[in-house]
């Protein structure tokens, strides 16, 4: 697992081609290398010596380095705090990355969150979701070096339940109207995991936050990478908006009609324009519910 | 900025005053249970506006225990450290932001710097939570961080 994460990361982080080293590393995560720890070395930290194996390998030293957990929200929590890490820094660098192990596929399955056909976001007869494992990097700066920035995300934990998002979607709503601060997303980067109660609380939230945006999804084609899927979905929709193009939720030929918003479904017309706000959202485990709003700067 | 420490053991032979407020608390593991306990300790202190959570050893211990039993749904979900606070919050009745952290041995320290460096306007009041088993026992720390400005505008804690 340590390799192979290892490899993904390293990918990721040349992929990014980041330029001057970070002064701030974060990385995201749900379970860091666990699987290579848990049956033998039950008193160290999977994910801190994960992130200082990589650090080592391609040589970055940066001034501050922390792990954030916060389950499938972990890359949205890791942007907030470095966009607070931003008054202090002139960069820093977000990574992500989650494994499949025997642990998680067995966790998942004994939740009966698996699905056993193909995953149907926002679909009405949605069965539950697949895993998949990936890498992102993403660096934020306070120097305007891309054409686009985040200018907005929020988080927050509610503890309704610890495997639900709030059935009622209002930490959700929370969230992405303060991360939205007022203004309309042009399009929405759902988590859609494919459950039942997730595509539930999203699609209730959209409804009324941003009834108009086509909402899509990626967990479809590329499954739901934990921890990784946050920062993952947001290099998405910073495709998607250089690109004047969204992509539809493949899987999913209709959507349910129970759920109100305007969802980009396989049958759905191809959705083209000039994207400036895109609003990405993302839930974990134990209550987390967070939202980040990319936008498109005047440079 | 305070610190507070609790002690505990588990599992309780008694069910926790709190119980009604947790939905199915008996399934909690030790360390979320501790993080209630001690709150209802210390509840006269309040809430914060901003929680760093700390678990040093991350959830291996409740890892370990999910592997070498039948896989159990109940067992899975606490194997996160995000889960962990999730019942915390419902007996605060709180909702707000929550940072999980994880800095191997420094886990608890970096917490401490983290909700010095988070502390300010707009989250006036950071908790640092450390929560893990401490010999024989189990032990919470709080480090209460509370935002003030002087006359020069210089935050303190």
């Amino acid at each position: 697992m340590r390799e192979r994460l290892l490899t993904h990361l390293e990918s990721a982080w040349r992929e990014a081609d980041v330029g001057p080293a970070p002064e701030g590393v974060i990385f995201a995560s749900t379970k860091g290398e666990h699987e290579d720890f848990i049956r033998t070395a039950v008193d160290r930290d999977p994910y801190s010596e994960l992130l200082d194996a990589f650090l080592a390998r391609v040589g970055l030293f940066p001034r501050r380095r922390l792990v954030v957990s916060n389950a499938c929200a972990s890359s949205h929590v890791a942007i907030v705090l470095a966009r607070r890490w931003l008054h202090r820094m002139s960069n820093v660098l977000v990574l992500a990355a989650d494994g499949i192990g025997p642990f998680v596929e067995t966790g998942f399955r004994s939740l009966g969150a698996l699905s056993p056909t193909r995953v149907r976001p926002f679909s009405a007869d949605r069965d539950g979701l697949q895993l998949g494992e990936g890498a992102a990097a993403l660096l934020f700066s306070k120097s305007s070096f891309s054409d686009l920035a985040v200018s907005g995300a929020a988080t927050e934990t509610d503890g309704q339940s610890v495997t639900r998002p709030s059935t009622d979607g209002e930490s959700l709503r929370r969230v992405s109207a303060c991360a939205l601060g007022g203004k309309s997303p042009d399009f929405v980067l759902a988590h859609g995991t494919g459950t039942v109660f997730n595509d539930q609380a999203e699609g209730k939230v959209f409804e009324t936050l941003c009834p108009l945006a086509p909402v899509t999804a990626t967990k479809w084609s590329i499954g739901h990478t934990m921890g990784a899927s946050g920062a993952l979905d947001l290099i998405a929709a910073a495709e998607a908006m250089r690109r004047g193009r969204l992509f539809n939720i493949g899987n999913t030929p209709v959507a349910d009609p129970k759920l109100g918003a305007s969802f980009l479904h396989a049958s759905a017309p191809p959705c083209e324009g000039d994207f400036r706000r895109a609003l990405v959202t993302s839930l974990g485990f134990g209550g987390v519910h967070a939202a980040v709003v990319l936008e498109r700067t005047e440079s | 900025m305070k610190e507070r420490r609790f002690l505990y053991d588990f599992p309780s032979v008694t069910e926790p005053e709190w119980a009604p407020r947790v939905e199915r608390w008996y399934q909690l593991d030790a360390l979320a249970y501790g993080l209630v306990e001690s709150w209802w300790h210390w509840r006269l202190l309040g809430t914060p506006s901003l929680i760093v959570a700390a678990s040093p050893g991350a959830s291996n211990e409740s890892d370990r225990r999910f592997l070498a039993a039948a896989p159990s749904a109940v067992r899975f979900v606490h194997t996160l450290p995000s889960v962990r606070i999730a019942p915390l919050c419902q007996v605060m009745q709180w909702t707000g932001p929550v940072v999980c952290i994880q800095d191997g041995d420094r886990t608890l320290a970096t917490a401490v710097e983290e909700a010095a460096l988070l502390v300010g306007p707009e989250y006036p009041r950071v908790w640092a939570l450390g929560v893990w088993k401490d010999g024989g026992r189990y032990r919470v720390d709080c480090w209460d961080v509370c935002y003030s400005s002087d006359e020069e505008g210089e935050a303190r804690c």
